[in-house]
């Protein structure tokens, strides 16, 4: 974004702050139902201080990315290999596709109260849940990043006297690197998502279970504080992700 | 003189999905060419001919139907960097600087880096691109990437050096600077090579032998010898049995009107 057009983004994100503290602490919004921005800042320091449910704010915090990184990595580690060997074997992919193309389209929460039967209310169920959402993207991805490769650049590669298994490292799969790390993106805001969702069940931690446990007693300002720290730390993610991509994939789209 | 290249008999057929099973399209048939060590030979002919089907099949990408194809007394039977192909795309590795580009090759085979070392640094200052070996291929015109086309098929020291159209897709001053630069790459390392275009001047001014093919079946229709000295200026474009070369090769290059469509 250019210089010009940051104005007017941080002009609407200071409107939208203006708006919400005119309104509460004004007095025109019920406090009860919309905490104001000072109520917020309160309840920040108060979790802070003394935790929430027993646990101190920080472990809340990190059992939530504990999971999610958790699920998400599993995830590369298992789907990018899988993408790119399907992406390159015919038998592969006529094996797999049936089986991606039947549980891709399902809404992973529908699997969590089976993951639950199955694993218990430990952190198996959270895990494997954000691990069966995100697989289908890195693999899907990885494949297609592979099919993508143009003939040419592997006819340079068979050119140049690369082996079969030199071919695959030194030029598949940098050439597929664009797609991989759009997978990667795609699952990490997948995880980020899920986490919340997991921790609806059976949690007695998490940032998930923070917002469910404090709604349920009409504790709005908690809840509040607890969606807004899990928006900051997706948002602070999305970047250092595209941080490493724009590092790592310089050449990419030149 | 040393046989390079030898094709004998060689034909290559594709079946075609839109026809009726089993009737084959011949490509190239009856391709008989011998190529000796440090000529330079160029093919023409109209698009479709068969030339790209044959390079294919010297660069060991594509498996003749039948017919003798050797290097140096060997079958051709895989892709081999003896056989380094300029491609007609800038087609490197993007991800690489153009040095990595050059010692991917070499590197991968197991050459020690003292070896390849300046070797690479030699044909980088061959080709002009000494200040740009840590430059990435998107931070290069399109004659300085076929330049590193040209430096990563030679550092393997090739027995045959093949180019598609390798300046087809460069404007008329880059061909210009690009042909020059080839016949100097030429003095300094005589290499063989086969040169595949649809520009007859360029043929002629590269060329000792000019193949012209013909369509319908893609084989050769003649084989003209181009007689100027080496090295070559641009000078011999003026000369007027380069105008006589070109008026007949381009008059048996245009379609009979019977095969006209």
């Amino acid at each position: 974004m250019t210089t010009s057009y940051r104005w007017y983004s941080m002009a609407s994100g200071a409107a939208l702050l203006a708006l919400w503290s005119v309104l509460t602490l004004s007095g025109l919004v019920d406090e009860r139902s919309l905490p104001s921005p000072v109520t917020l800042a309160q309840t920040f320091a108060d979790l802070l201080a003394r935790g929430y449910s027993g646990s101190p704010l920080w472990s809340h915090v990190g059992v939530s990315i504990f999971r999610a990184l958790a699920g998400f990595s599993l995830a590369i580690l298992i789907g990018v290999p899988l993408g790119l060997l399907i992406g390159r074997h015919k038998v592969l992919e006529a094996v797999f596709a049936p089986i991606i193309g039947f549980f891709r389209p399902i809404p992973p929460i529908a699997f969590i109260t089976l993951f639950v039967f199955y694993f218990g209310i430990g952190e198996g169920p959270k895990i494997g849940l954000i691990f069966m959402a995100c697989l289908w993207y890195v693999v899907l991805n990885s494949a297609e990043g592979v099919r993508n490769i143009p003939d040419l650049i592997i006819r340079a590669g068979e050119n140049i006297g690369l082996t079969r298994t030199q071919l695959f490292f030194k030029v598949v799969l940098p050439a597929a690197l664009p797609a991989i790390m759009t997978a990667i993106r795609a699952a990490s805001s997948i995880s980020w998502t899920l986490v919340v969702a997991s921790e609806l069940i059976g949690a007695q931690a998490g940032l998930g279970f923070m917002i469910l446990d404090s709604a349920q007693y009409f504790n709005l300002p908690v809840t509040y504080v607890g969606i807004i720290i899990i928006g900051l730390i997706g948002l602070v993610w999305e970047l250092a992700i595209s941080a490493v991509q724009r590092r790592v994939l310089h050449w990419q789209g030149k | 003189m040393t046989e390079v290249l030898v094709s004998r008999g060689l034909e290559k057929c594709f079946s075609s999905p839109g026809r009726a099973s089993g009737e084959r399209i011949k490509a190239v048939i009856d391709f008989n060419l011998v190529i000796e060590a440090e000529e330079i030979i160029c093919i023409v002919g109209p698009s479709g001919c068969g030339k790209s089907t044959f390079l294919d099949m010297v660069a060991g990408f594509t498996e003749p139907t039948s017919g003798l194809l050797e290097i140096m007394g060997e079958e051709i039977n895989r892709p081999s960097p003896d056989r380094g192909v300029v491609f007609q795309q800038p087609v490197l590795f993007p991800w690489l600087s153009v040095y990595d580009n050059v010692v991917l090759g070499p590197k991968s085979r197991g050459v020690k880096p003292g070896d390849y070392g300046p070797e690479a640094d030699r044909v980088l200052k061959s080709v002009g691109l000494e200040k740009f070996r840590d430059h990435y291929p998107y931070q290069l015109s399109g004659g300085m990437k076929q330049r590193a086309q040209i430096a990563r098929v030679l550092v393997a020291g090739p027995k045959l050096i093949l180019m598609d159209e390798p300046f087809g897709a460069l404007d008329a001053q880059m061909r210009i600077n690009m042909h020059e630069l080839l016949i100097s790459v030429w003095q300094e390392y005589k290499p063989t090579i086969l040169f595949i275009t649809h520009d007859v001047e360029e043929a002629l001014f590269l060329a000792d032998r000019v193949i012209v093919m013909s369509q319908h079946p893609g084989t050769i229709a003649r084989i003209y010898d181009i007689p100027f000295e080496r090295p070559r200026t641009y000078a011999i474009t003026a000369d007027p049995r380069f105008a006589e070369a070109r008026a007949e090769i381009v008059e048996l290059l245009r379609a009979k009107p019977e095969e006209r469509q």
